[in-house]
Parts: C-alpha cells; structure tokens; sequence
C-alpha cells in the first residue's frame, strides 16, 4: 500500500464527523460541514486518481470543485432567506 | 518527499475537521475550513513532487487554484448571510 493509498484511507475516515456535522447542529455548522466534505471529498478523488494512475479520472474532481461552489452558494442563499 | 507532503495534507485536513466539528464561533469555524485549501495545495505538491506525469501535475495545480477561489468565495458567502442574519436577529 503506497502513501497515497494510505492518504485516501485518512480522508475517506475525516469524512465522518463531517457527516455529523452537516447532520447535527445549526444551519451554518451543517453548511460549513458541508463544504468541508466537499473539500475532503475533491483531495480524496485527486489521491485515488494518482494513486490507480488513472490522470483522466482529474477532471472528476475538477467538476465537483466547480460544482460544489455553487450548490454551496445557493444552500448558503436560501438560508440567508429562509425564516 | 511525496509521503511526508501528504502526511502533512492529511494533518491539515484533520486539523480543519476537528476545528468545524469543535470550534464555537462562526469565524473560528470559517477559518478551520480554510485549513482544507492548504491541504488540497499540499497534495497537489506531493503529486508535484511524486511519480506522476505532466497531465496528473497540471490538473491537480488547477482544481488546488480553482478550489482556493472556491473555498474563500464560499468562506465569504456563509460569513455573510450569518452576518445579515443576525442583524436581522434571527
């Protein structure tokens, strides 16, 4: 098992409190737990891409950064209106 | 090289967990997020300095730039509607 097998095995694992997080709590623990994952998530299919040498697979997380963003924004967007 | 990097992203990013889960104020919370940019440049360098190809270098340096502005305009996002929420005392 290389050192990025074993990155991957570490993200994967943090990925659990944040699941907590977004789960339990106020809305902006939920959504910065949230956008946490979603980072984890992006270095945790960056790690398996090189690690499986599979470099086409680095668009993957690419669109999820890009996607994330957004879907954060309009998460953060209803909050701000929501009563 | 390569492995003491990502050592070092992963010890950033428990760092920027335990601080959401834990941290009470919202800007303390904020910052602890900010910890997974300085991760995800971190694996970017340990690919940097790792076996892998120019198009696996390229790509990674790309989504650690497009994440950072990511990350901060999410950061930025979520400070405010907190901020206006609680003017409105919500």
């Amino acid at each position: 098992m290389s050192a990025m097998h074993g990155a991957a095995i570490a993200f994967l694992l943090l990925l659990v409190p944040c699941g907590a997080a977004a789960i339990a709590g106020g809305w902006l623990q939920r959504i910065v737990g949230l956008v946490t994952a979603s980072s984890l998530v992006v270095m945790l299919l960056v790690v398996l891409s090189v690690a499986f040498e599979r470099t086409a697979f680095l668009d993957l997380p690419l669109a999820l950064t890009l996607l994330s963003f957004g879907a954060g924004l309009v998460f953060v967007r209803f909050e701000e209106k929501a009563e | 090289m390569s492995a003491v990097l990502l050592v070092l992203a992963v010890a950033f990013a428990a760092l920027a967990v335990a601080g959401v889960v834990a941290l009470p104020a919202t800007w303390q919370r904020l910052h602890a997020f900010g910890l997974t940019t300085a991760s995800l440049w971190l694996v970017a360098l340990a690919v940097w300095f790792g076996p892998s190809g120019t198009e696996a270098r390229t790509k990674t340096t790309s989504i650690a730039v497009v994440a950072t502005f990511a990350n901060g305009g999410l950061a930025h996002a979520i400070a405010r509607a907190e901020r206006l929420r609680r003017q409105e005392g919500r």
